[in-house]
Formats: structure tokens, sequence, C-alpha cells
């Protein structure tokens, strides 16, 4: 039993390490196909680039033209997103 | 004054953030909702925010226009939500010593909002709806992020 319970957090330990958990913001076009506003994704430390194909590949949305921010600044492709960031999908902005 | 607000806007409680002594100018833009474009005929508009950063923008276009043209005082608010036609969608005002700095940094400010602050609206015909701003999913905004 107890032998168990230290493999299971172990288990845990090593999760917290390998992988964050972050929230996605959706706006127009995007939140309207996925039907929510926010995701909660973990996933590993991913650049901004690694984000964008996560987002097409395994969520399907398309991201060419889509601008990405982190915490409310514009990020470029290189761009590191850590544990506990918001990140935000920015398609083409139209307001005025 | 940098804001984005869901009720309509009082003009001028804008012009009035940018009056004070030294202005020898005033240059205000109101953007409104227009009916006609080309041929398709708008019911209403719906608009949509990244408050929060929507914000910041603005106060940051607001740093840019100071920096270049110094002198200037510069407020914006945006609205957002259901707009019909006619009503006002955002009101920017510039004053400055001499009019010409008023009238560019004007420009300059409507200029930003529309590359670069995150709002985006809904054009709402008689035969349906769209997000404005995705019609050729070909936008890039590169060009765009090296000068925030």
């Amino acid at each position: 039993m107890a032998i168990k319970r230290e493999l299971f957090l172990t288990q845990k330990i090593n999760q917290r390490c390998d992988t964050s958990m972050f929230q996605v913001l959706l706006f127009a076009h995007l939140r309207e196909q996925v039907g929510s506003e926010k995701l909660a994704i973990r996933e590993k430390q991913l650049t901004v680039k690694e984000f964008k194909e996560l987002m097409e590949n395994q969520y399907k949305l398309p991201t060419q033209g889509v601008m990405i921010a982190i915490n409310e600044k514009y990020a470029t492709e290189t761009d590191i997103i850590a544990e506990g960031d918001t990140v935000a999908l920015i398609p083409p902005v139209s307001g005025g | 004054m940098f804001d984005i607000v869901s009720r309509p806007i009082d003009i001028g409680k804008v012009i009035n953030q940018v009056e004070h002594r030294n202005a020898g100018a005033i240059v205000t833009f109101i953007g409104t909702v227009r009916e006609m474009t080309q041929d398709k005929k708008t019911l209403y508009l719906e608009y949509e925010a990244y408050e929060p950063m929507a914000r910041e923008m603005l106060s940051n276009i607001g740093k840019e226009i100071k920096k270049q043209w110094p002198g200037t005082v510069t407020a914006i608010v945006h609205r957002i939500g259901h707009l019909d036609i006619g009503d006002i969608a955002v009101v920017i005002a510039v004053s400055s010593p001499h009019r010409s700095d008023a009238y560019e940094a004007n420009r300059y400010a409507i200029e930003r909002i529309k590359t670069l602050v995150p709002i985006w609206k809904k054009e709402h015909w008689e035969d349906g709806d769209l997000w404005i701003g995705n019609q050729e999913g070909t936008v890039s905004y590169t060009e765009n992020q090296s000068k925030v």
C-alpha cells in the first residue's frame, strides 16, 4: 500500500514537472467555432510556434494570420508559454 | 481616458479629457456604423474585445502619440456590444498647441486601432453574418508586431 502510494506521488510529481497548465482565451469566430471563451490546456512547455501547431492539429483551429498574446502582450513565435500564463488567440482585428 | 465601454459614448466627456490651457486645437474623430458597404446592407453590428488588453493597447497608442507629437493629449473610447446604424463605435480626441499635430496624431490613432487593438466586429446582414477581419484569412500581423 505504502509503495503504491509512493509510486503514485512520484508519478504526480513527474507529471507536474513535465506539463504546465495554462488558459487559452478565444474571441470572435474562433470562440464561436469552439463554443467556449476558454480552454484549459495541460501540455509540455511550449513555444508560441508549437502552441499554434497544437491548436491547428488537436483543436482544428485555423491560426494563419492569428496573433498570439501571452498575458495581454503580443508574443513572437519563439516566446515560451509557461505554467499559469493566459494565452489569447487574436484573429485579425476589426475595431474602429 | 482610454476605455472600452458597452454603453453609448458621451462625445463631450471624451473631448473634455484633452482640453487644456496650451491646446490650440482639438481634433475629434467619430467612427459610426455605416448601413451600406458597396451593395450590402448592414442591419446592425456586434463588437467584442479582449477588454484588458484592448484598454492597455489604447493607452499605449496614447503614449506613442505623446512621444511622436510632443505636447499632444489623447483620449480614446471604443464601444462594444450591439450597435445599430448611425451609432458611435469609437471617439478619438487629440489636442495640441497647433492644429497640424492634432490632425496627424488623430489619424495615426485610428489606423493603429484598426490594425492592432484586439476588438472585432461582426456584421449582420439580411442574409447572414460574418466576423470581419476573417474574410480572406490571409491578413498577417507580423508587420504590425514589430511596431508594438
